[in-house]
């Protein structure tokens, strides 16, 4: 989906389409959701947030109004609802704390969003790799297994870890490589 | 002296293993120096460290279940609908058996009448209003002032303040009920019955039961439903749930947590719609279910007819048509007496 396709689908969304409300909200609620619990390190906040959000992005669709993108929009706006989120929580986590300095310095933001483009070219990379390798990578990645809990789960010796994490990450980097000015922390 | 080395002459195991965190002391030394050797070896270090970090956000994606989700934004976007039940002990019997095919919101048995007003002891200067139904009257429709409606099962009384003033909009049922609460997020509205209570936040359901010894059960029509176990700590984990729609939660007894399951019964609604289907149905349970939907009697001469499966439709059909249905189906008499019908087989006759 490109940006004039999405615009067009946000002007769906603003007349009432809810077809459209889906179509968006399936592309961004994943993304969103890891987005805020990375900030307020609660999952089931953050679906919270986020699906409350977009509930009220349903009920004001008509007084919706986008700046610059939507992504940046959705997410600048689900930060402030995380900010919001983290002051009534009081919650400490460094990471929480930096957003909220952040914050207070007027750090803008808007370009630190990663594009959803970003993350269908990092599927298709990961795809790529050979069926072990990219079962040991996710352990890795997704389970953060150390190298030898990776070994002893799948019963081979941590050297065979060690070599198949170390191509996986060669593969993307060169898969990936064009995108690396993409590569923003959230 | 060292040689200098770029990443294609590098130990990319090292690398991965110093990403990964992994690398030894000795390694992690390794690794630093050859940070140190050029700007271009710590940029190298410093995209694949980036690059990883986008992959555990890609990665930490699939925590989230954009399509369950997706069902409960819809449930907040519509206008919600439940049913609740509260009933009394004159009922126990007519619950037992309903107990066995129901699955609706039954709200546990106590009708002491001191606890019966504790939900509204907050509000209690303000006048207050009740509509009753009769053991025979369904009352299809009730509006309430805040132009929520209300649907009465027979038997069963509302008690409801002719203006909703303060923060919240408060509602007292005993009995069985239908409820198409109108969104308000600025003005909760809650329901309590006997010792459950029920809260709707915006157009989601709340609802908070607190039985003393009998089971509750919700069956959540549209909405979004909290089932609060009261006795447990309410901010213990398991002590509420969540439900959205086709979800039935259970609180067995007020020392359990309520459980959430799919609600299987598609006729939990039909004392008000009138409304039925019967897939491979047993007739004793299709008859309990049409003697509770049309308050009569139903009986079988030979216990084995009961056995019998019935796959049927009514959509608001009188109950003289749908047991004349059941009575052509499978071949047997009819008779009714004073409201009680009989159904026996031919061949005994």
């Amino acid at each position: 989906m490109n940006q004039s396709e999405e615009f067009k689908l946000f002007e769906r969304l603003k007349n009432g389409d809810e077809k459209a409300f889906e179509i968006l909200f399936h592309k961004y609620y994943s993304y969103l959701c890891s987005f805020a619990s990375k900030i307020i390190s609660d999952d089931p906040a953050a679906e919270e947030i986020v699906q409350d959000f977009f509930v009220k992005i349903w009920e004001k669709r008509n007084q919706l109004k986008i700046e610059t993108s939507l992504k940046n929009y959705l997410f600048r706006s689900v930060k402030n609802l995380c900010i919001n989120y983290i002051q009534h929580n009081k919650i400490k986590s460094r990471y929480a704390q930096n957003v909220i300095s952040n914050q207070e310095n007027h750090f803008s933001d808007d370009d630190s969003f990663p594009e959803i483009e970003l993350f269908e070219k990092i599927e298709e990379s990961i795809n790529s790799l050979p069926e072990k390798r990219k079962e040991i990578f996710r352990l890795s990645r997704q389970d953060g297994l150390k190298y030898h809990e990776i070994a002893d789960k799948l019963n081979i010796s941590v050297k065979t870890v060690e070599t198949q994490i170390s191509l996986a990450l060669k593969t993307l980097r060169d898969k990936l490589k064009n995108y690396s000015t993409f590569f923003k922390f959230f | 002296m060292k040689e200098k080395k770029n990443i294609e002459f590098f130990n990319r195991d090292l690398l991965a293993k110093y990403l990964c965190n992994e690398a030894s002391p000795v390694e992690k030394s390794e690794v630093e120096a050859w940070l140190d050797q050029s700007v271009e070896n710590r940029e190298e270090l410093e995209q694949n460290r980036k690059m990883l970090d986008t992959i555990d956000t890609f990665y930490s994606k699939e925590r989230f279940d954009s399509v369950g989700a997706f069902k409960n934004v819809k449930a907040k976007m519509d206008p919600s609908e439940m049913k609740i039940i509260h009933r009394n002990p004159f009922r126990k019997e007519v619950i037992k058996r309903f107990y066995k095919y129901a699955a609706v919101i039954i709200f546990a048995v106590f009708i002491a009448s001191a606890g019966f007003y504790i939900g509204l002891k907050n509000h209690s200067a303000e006048v207050f209003s009740e509509i009753i139904s009769t053991p025979n009257q369904v009352i299809n429709e009730f509006t309430l002032p805040d132009g929520s409606v209300v649907a009465l099962n027979s038997n069963s009384k509302l008690v409801f303040p002719k203006q909703f003033k303060g923060d919240t909009r408060e509602v007292t049922i005993e009995g069985e009920a239908f409820f198409d609460v109108k969104p308000n997020p600025e003005k909760p509205f809650i329901i309590n019955a006997g010792n459950a209570r029920v809260k709707v936040v915006g157009t989601s359901f709340n609802v908070s039961a607190y039985p003393e010894t009998e089971t509750v059960e919700v069956v959540v029509k549209t909405g979004k439903v909290q089932v609060i176990s009261r006795s447990a700590n309410e901010l213990s984990a398991g002590a509420q749930i969540y439900l959205t729609p086709g979800e039935k939660g259970t609180l067995l007894n007020k020392n359990s947590n309520p459980q959430k399951s799919e609600n299987t019964d598609p006729n939990y609604l039909a004392w008000k719609t009138h409304d039925l289907v019967f897939a491979e149905v047993p007739l004793n349970e299709v008859f309990k279910c049409l003697e509770k939907t049309y308050h009569v009697n139903i009986e079988v001469l030979e216990p084995e007819l009961n056995n019998l499966k019935l796959n049927a439709q009514f959509d608001k059909k009188p109950i003289d048509f749908i047991l004349n249905v059941v009575s052509l189906t499978f071949n047997l008499d009819l008779s009714v007496n004073n409201e009680l019908y009989t159904f026996s087989n031919h061949k005994n006759n």
